[in-house]
């Protein structure tokens, strides 16, 4: 069995209720609710659920941007609490609405994006040489965001969200609100992620992006994970679509 | 360090950079440079000086209104007043027996004589050696532009002729009875102008300043990416208030200068005396830390641009207010300096205008705005390691 690099143990976060939407006994929304999964080294896993499901949530509290109000993130075995600035620096977070600073070249917000990681500048300069490569940015490496298409803003967000050659990066809706080409854009991105050693933790509500990219998967439904595992053992014989109908019925029922 | 300084560059070269914040930047200096001249020359225009040209006003006066002089005093006051203005304008003179008084009057009606100085008998003599009280009236067509100019100006000089004779006048002529230094009218208006253009100038830039630095992030989902470095969130928020905070001295410092060197012409000759150059700059300056506190600590608060912009917006016309509270309520005691804004405009206006420097309402004023200051970037600082403020819904 392959190295578990991440995982959360019974994780759970509360909002306030706006004041209007209060009752006795009920002031709180549970938008995350123990939820314990666990990312393995180098595969892409999927955290599915509906809308308002706490995908974000959990999502935001794994990248450590907001704190559980209980259970806690282990990242290869140590809390992560104990050396947050060593965790950061091993993380990416990306949002499919993610825009850059429009004001900005993707070549300075590169070094500024390095700068903040506390990258050498030597191995900035070279590693930001080959991911524009890569990405096909050195034709308008110095222009402008703003003056970009959104394809090439979409480019530039995927390379700046690897200045720090993240070993995790957690991508929230992926192709949310892209067009096909983007979204394949964004799948091959993925793909060849996880060929080079990645590991990548998405949440979608997609069922076909978690059918055609993703190794494993946790379904989320109404804070709570209500399965986790490879997709063949989540599908159970069916497809995805079916499984996690089925499990919404058994919840209602329940 | 490496982050704090990435952060403060960055910052410092979008403000610097970009066309549209060069623009809010620099303009409130430029603005002052345009907007004092012509309020002068405004305030000017309501003056008399739009006389006509090249009129020869017909003037007619009572013969006797001395036993002695050839012309009344009143008259050769008008005459060097018509020449001072080389407008062309010119006047004739008519003596007017006693008896023909009425006939006078008449002939002012009809618009023969723009002007008629009615005397009592013997008026200089009687005035001069202050025996009786003599009296003069001035007649005049109150339809006709010309004649209504002619008694303006000469209602004018009245004073200077007659007053005189009384009045702050000594072997080598008249008195300047000002032994002070300032101008209380002038004052009066600029301790109502200075306030209010300096402070809707210098909040509306640091509105322009504040709510792109983090609520604009925010917007934008970038600040989750900075977020998630391992730069620590004091940093973040201090790089950025660092920044702000020197583009906004420059800035304040432009008006600054404006405001000196564009006085002079706001009502020809009236300036800020140097020796309140230091004092308005400490005003200015702790103000300025002030509202750029506030817009941050508002800017963090926002989910947007747009919310960010919409809660300063009332701060904004609160200063507006204060700067108007200053100028007509006497707001000069001390407890008044404890409230921030209020105390900003009061403090300049006092300046200005009294006649006792307002140094412990200065200091208190610099002390509460520097502390208000230190006490909004306390709670900005925190607010931005809240998550509650930073991810709010
Ligand atoms: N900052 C917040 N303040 C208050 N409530 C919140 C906040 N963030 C999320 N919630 C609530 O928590 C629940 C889970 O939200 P979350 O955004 O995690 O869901 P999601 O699965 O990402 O949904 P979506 O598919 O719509 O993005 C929702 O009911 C949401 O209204
Ligand atoms: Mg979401």
């Amino acid at each position: 069995m392959e190295k578990i690099l991440l995982r959360s143990e019974a994780i759970t976060k509360r909002f306030p209720l706006p004041r209007k939407e209060r009752k006795p006994g009920r002031t709180s929304l549970l938008a995350v609710d123990h939820v314990s999964l666990s990312i393995r080294k180098g595969e892409i896993y999927a955290l599915l659920g509906p809308n308002g499901a706490g995908k974000t949530t959990s999502l935001r509290m794994i990248g450590s941007l907001i704190a559980p109000d209980e259970g806690s993130i282990f990242y290869e075995n140590r809390n992560i609490n104990e050396d947050l600035k060593g965790y950061r620096s091993k993380i990416g977070f990306l949002t499919a609405e993610l825009k850059q600073d429009g004001f900005f070249t993707p070549d300075y917000l590169f070094d500024f994006m390095s700068e903040l990681h506390g990258i050498p500048r030597e191995v900035a300069k070279e590693r930001k040489e080959m991911l524009f490569q890569e990405f096909g940015i050195l034709p308008f490496r110095d222009k402008k965001i703003d003056a970009l298409s959104s394809g090439m803003k979409q480019k530039a967000s995927l390379a700046l969200a690897l200045v720090n050659d993240p070993e995790l990066i957690i991508f929230d809706e992926p192709t949310n609100g892209l067009d096909i080409l983007g979204a394949k854009a964004v799948e091959d991105f993925l793909r060849s992620l996880r060929d080079k050693g990645r590991t990548i933790l998405l949440s979608t509500h997609i069922f076909s992006l978690v059918e055609k990219l993703c190794d494993r998967v946790g379904i989320l439904l109404e804070g709570r994970l209500a399965v986790e595992g490879s997709l063949e053992e989540v599908r159970g014989g069916g497809t995805l679509e079916e499984s996690f109908f089925s499990l919404l019925g058994e919840r209602r029922d329940a | 360090m490496r982050a704090f300084l990435a952060i403060f560059r960055k910052e410092l070269r979008r403000y610097l950079t970009d066309p549209r914040m060069l623009i809010a930047l620099f303009l409130p200096g430029i603005l002052i440079l345009i907007i004092y001249p012509l309020m002068g020359t405004a305030l000017q225009s309501l003056d008399i000086s739009g006389s006509p040209e090249g009129e020869t006003f017909s003037i007619a006066y009572m013969e006797d209104f001395s036993e002695d002089s050839e012309e009344p005093v009143l008259l050769t006051l008008f005459e060097s007043a018509l020449k001072e203005q080389g407008k062309g304008n010119s006047a004739s003179y008519f003596p007017i027996p006693r008896e023909d008084r009425e006939e006078a009057m008449g002939k002012v009606a009809e618009g023969e004589y723009d002007l008629f100085l009615d005397y009592s008998p013997s008026f200089e003599d009687v005035l001069f050696d202050r025996s009786a009280v003599p009296s003069l009236a001035l007649y005049y067509d109150g339809a006709s532009e010309k004649a209504t100019y002619a008694h303006a100006l000469m209602l004018e000089l009245v004073p200077l002729a007659y007053d005189g004779y009384l009045l702050n006048q000594d072997a080598d002529g008249p008195i300047d009875g000002n032994l002070g230094k300032g101008d209380y009218q002038g004052n009066q208006i600029l301790s109502f102008l200075f306030p209010l253009v300096t402070i809707s100038l210098l909040m509306s830039s640091v509105c322009s300043l504040t709510p792109e630095a983090i609520a604009g992030e925010k917007e934008r989902g970038t600040l989750a990416a900075l977020l998630i470095t391992p730069v620590p969130r004091g940093t973040i928020v201090w790089g950025k208030m660092a920044a702000a905070g020197t583009v906004s001295l420059v800035s304040g410092a432009t008006s600054f200068l404006g405001t000196f060197l564009s006085l002079p012409f706001l009502m020809g000759g009236m300036s800020l005396s140097a020796e309140l150059a230091l004092p308005v700059l400490l005003i200015i300056f702790p103000a300025l830390f002030l509202f750029l506190g506030l817009g941050f600590l508002l800017s963090t608060l926002a989910r947007s641009v747009k919310e960010a912009n919409s809660w300063i917006g009332p701060f904004l016309s609160l200063g507006i207010l204060a700067s108007v509270f200053g100028a007509f309520l006497d707001l000069s005691s001390l407890p008044f300096a404890f409230v921030p804004i209020l105390n900003v405009a009061t403090c300049m206006a006092l300046v200005i205008r009294s006649e006792v420097f307002p140094w412990a309402y200065l200091a208190i004023t610099v002390v509460v705005d520097l502390f208000a200051t230190a006490l909004l970037v306390f709670l900005t600082d925190r607010l931005f390691r809240s998550e509650k403020a930073l991810f709010r819904r």
